[in-house]
This record gives C-alpha cells, sequence and structure tokens, in this order.
C-alpha cells in the first residue's frame, strides 16, 4: 500500500532528493489507489469514451500533492500506464482488468499518463 | 761609672769625625763652599748615628754587667746568711703582744660587725624581692583563675540549655542503645564480642574476595559468549553470502537460458514454433456478451472481478499472480470501431 497523498505536502520539507526519489512511487501508488477506489466501472468507461482528463478531474489538490512530489522526486519517468495498472492492481481489480482487457482504455490512460508528465515536469 | 762612660762616648765620637773627614779639627771647614759644608755636616750626622748606635750598645753591655753585679752580691749575702739559718728568729727591740692581740680582736671585731651588718643588709634586700615575687605570683593566679571563672562561665552559659553532662550522657547511653550498641561490659564479654567482631569482619572479608573471584570467572564466561556469539556470527554471514551468490547463479540461468533459445530462433531465421507464448492464451476462455455491453465478471481462476469494456474484444484478469485472459464473444455482430482491434 502506498502512501497518502495528503502527506505530499510535508514530504519535500522532510526528505532530502534521494530519499524522496526512492519513496514517490508509493506516494504516487497511494493517491492513485485513493483517487480511484470510489470510481466506478461506469464512471471509468464515461471517462474513456468521453476522452475526460484524468489531470482535470483530480482536482487542485491533487494537483499541487503531485507538483511537489515531481519537484523532489526529480524525473519521474517510471510512472507509466502498465505502471498505474500494476500500482492498483490490488486495490482496484476491476479497474486495472478494464485498462489491461480493452484497448481503448489503455489507450486513455496512456494518454493520461502523458498529460501528466507534461503537467508535473520539472 | 757614668762619667767613665760620657768620657768614653766623646771619644768615639772624635774618633768617628776623624775618621769621616780626615781631619782632626771640626773648625777646618769654616770657610769652605756650602756643598762640601753639606757634605761634612752630612758626614757629622752619619758620625753621630754611628756613635749613638755604639754608644746603645754599650749601654746595654753595661747594664747587663750591672745586673750581673748585683745577683752576685745577692748571691753572696744569701752565702752570707745561710750558715745562721737553722738557728731561728733573732727577735731585737721590745713590743708588748697583748697589744697586738688586743688589735687583732678589736679589727676582728669590726670586721664582724661589717660582716654582720653586710649580712643584714643583703638579707632584707632578699626579703624585700621574695615579696615582690609572692605578690607578683599571687597576681598571676589571680589573673589566671579570673579567667578560667570567665571561661567557665561562659561554658555553663552556653551548655545550660542542654542540660548537665550526666543528662546528656544519659541521652547519648539511651540513643546508643537504640541504635543497637550493647554497652560494654567487664571481664570475658569484651573479649567475646572482640573475636565476634574479628571473625565477622574476617568473614565479610573472605566473602568479599569470594565475590570479587565470581565476578572475575563471570566476567571471563561473559568475553568467552561474546567471542563465541561473534563467531557465530562471523559464520552465518558466511553462509549467508554464499547462499546469496548460489541464488544469483540459479535465479540467472533461466534468463540465460531464454537467451539462449531467442538468439538460436534468431539465427534459424526465425522459423519454428513459439517456444513461449502468454499462458493465458492457451487458456483462454470465451466470454459471451451483448454489442456495447459492458460490465465484470468473476475471474474463473481467481473469483477476482474481471472488467469488460463496452467495445473490448479481450479481457484480462489483473488480479496478481492470475492473468487470466478471457475472449469476449459478442453475440450480436457489430461493426467494430475504428479504434479497435
Amino acid at each position: 500500500m502506498g502512501i497518502d497523498l495528503e502527506a505530499l505536502g510535508q514530504f519535500g520539507k522532510i526528505l532530502t532528493r534521494g530519499v524522496a526519489s526512492k519513496m514517490a512511487p508509493s506516494v504516487l501508488q497511494g493517491a492513485l489507489v485513493k483517487l480511484l477506489e470510489p470510481v466506478t466501472m461506469d464512471k471509468a468507461i464515461d471517462w474513456v469514451n468521453n476522452n475526460t482528463s484524468l489531470w482535470d478531474t483530480m482536482g487542485p489538490k491533487y494537483q499541487e500533492g503531485l507538483l511537489s512530489l515531481a519537484q523532489h522526486a526529480g524525473k519521474m519517468d517510471w510512472l507509466t500506464a502498465d505502471w498505474i495498472i500494476d500500482a492498483i492492481r490490488k486495490d482496484c481489480p476491476a479497474l486495472a482488468s478494464l485498462f489491461l482487457g480493452w484497448r481503448k482504455a489503455h489507450n486513455w490512460l496512456t494518454r493520461q499518463v502523458e498529460i501528466i508528465q507534461r503537467e508535473v515536469k520539472v | 761609672m757614668a762619667e767613665k762612660e760620657v768620657k768614653g762616648q766623646e771619644a768615639l765620637r772624635r774618633m768617628a769625625n776623624q775618621a769621616l773627614t780626615g781631619s782632626s779639627s771640626q773648625q777646618s771647614f769654616e770657610g769652605e763652599d756650602p756643598i762640601a759644608a753639606a757634605q761634612k755636616t752630612t758626614r757629622a750626622m752619619i758620625a753621630d748615628d754611628m756613635v749613638a748606635a755604639e754608644v746603645d750598645k754599650k749601654k746595654a753591655e753595661a747594664d747587663k754587667a750591672k745586673a750581673e753585679a748585683d745577683e752576685a752580691k745577692a748571691r753572696a749575702r744569701r752565702a752570707e746568711e745561710a750558715p745562721s739559718s737553722g738557728q731561728g728568729v733573732k727577735i731585737e727591740g721590745q713590743f708588748n703582744i697583748q697589744d697586738i692581740f688586743a688589735e687583732k680582736e678589736a679589727n676582728l671585731a669590726k670586721l664582724t660587725a661589717q660582716a654582720q651588718e653586710a649580712a643584714t643588709t643583703q638579707f632584707g634586700i632578699s626579703e624585700a624581692l621574695r615579696e615582690q615575687l609572692h605578690a607578683a605570683q599571687l597576681e598571676a593566679l589571680k589573673t589566671g583563675f579570673t579567667a578560667q571563672m570567665e571561661i567557665m562561665t561562659q561554658m555553663i552559659q552556653s551548655n545550660a540549655s542542654k542540660g548537665s553532662f550526666l543528662d546528656q550522657f544519659e541521652q547519648a547511653k539511651a540513643m546508643a542503645n537504640q541504635l543497637g550498641y550493647l554497652e560494654p561490659g567487664a571481664g570475658s564479654s569484651d573479649l567475646q564480642t572482640t573475636l565476634a567482631i574479628k571473625k565477622l569482619e574476617w568473614d565479610q572479608a573472605s566473602e568479599a574476595r569470594r565475590a570479587k573471584r565470581e565476578e572475575r570467572a563471570e566476567d571471563r564466561r561473559w568475553q568467552l559468549e561474546l567471542r563465541r556469539l561473534d563467531d557465530d556470527r562471523d559464520a552465518r554471514q558466511v553462509e549467508a553470502k554464499a547462499r546469496e551468490k548460489r541464488d544469483t547463479m540459479i535465479a540467472g540461468a533461466p534468463a540465460a537460458i531464454g537467451s539462449a533459445i531467442a538468439q538460436g530462433m534468431m539465427d534459424r531465421g526465425g522459423s519454428g514454433a513459439p517456444v513461449e507464448g502468454d499462458p493465458g492464451a492457451r487458456s483462454r476462455g470465451v466470454v459471451e456478451a451483448g454489442v456495447g455491453e459492458s460490465g465484470t465478471f468473476p475471474c474463473a481462476k481467481c473469483q477476482q472481478p474481471v472488467a469488460i469494456g463496452p467495445t473490448a474484444r479481450t479481457a484480462a484478469c489483473a488480479s496478481p499472480g492470475c492473468g487470466a485472459k478471457y475472449s469476449i464473444k459478442r453475440v450480436q455482430a457489430q461493426e467494430p470501431s475504428e479504434d479497435e482491434d
């Protein structure tokens, strides 16, 4: 289980860059689980069909958290669609299965990851 | 005799003048030059000195001769008197022995009186000094006594609140009894107590020595144990390293085998059946779904929910360690969208 995204505000103040980069995947995993846990299958299918921006949907709180994380963790090239599927595989198996078996959903997720990478790029 | 000496001296002086001046007359240098006169004067002075020395010498000889003559006369007189020395004293004239005695007694009485008077005077002085000494000693005693009295008064005043000495002693004794100190008795009990105390002290010392020995032995045992634990830890570390190395080699073996097989396939031009594929593909199940239908169904392997997209043709179980894949058979034929498989 990852670390709660709400701890991200304090994250950079406490940890050094090396430690932050090591812990960043766990932090983001926790944040994603918290973000996607309440999402139903229909909602996810709507996002995919309507090409909804995940960055805009997550709201300013998560956006700031992700920015802070990227600031202190540095390069986040490990953040890919497959990494997200793997991160939520245990806690959100149906959603992960959707992204895994439905190619359109996988493509949408890949696009959202690219958008997020662009937004948080230091 | 003195006249003879003077004549002798004069004669000597003349002889000296003649020897020095070469002339017999003293008037011969009148009318001569001053240098010659001075030389003559000098010579005369030297002659006078010689004469004086000779005169002194002769005078000493004359004194010596005179002394010898006197001594000879004395010897002669003693010799004349010697034959009559054994015949007693010859007294001539008259005298009254009573008067002599009386005079002597008077003198004696006078001396005695003087001595008594002096003794009386000395006694008086001594008595006066003794009185003074006595007075001084009394004064010193009085002063010392006064001082001691003052000190004692102060001590009494300071100890007045503490009670008498006996009270204090009783209090101290009671406190000692409360503390467990026994009142020392006379005779053999003292000796027994002393012996008992000595025995206790000896026992205590031996006990302390024994405890120290045991402590040292314990310390040595602990050091040995620590060393043994260190050795065990080192051995375990060596063993763990060896095991890790072996595991690494074993874990790397499949990858090496896979690489070798792939290399072999590439060498054969990519022909031949695939060696490894999706294990789920071989056991892929078929799920029927309506056209545009979406939802979830439980995985046949792990019972975890598997999602189906509205236009998906495959479904995959995302559960860790499962990986089951399913083909979706749409019941009603429908044209797939452009972004579908």
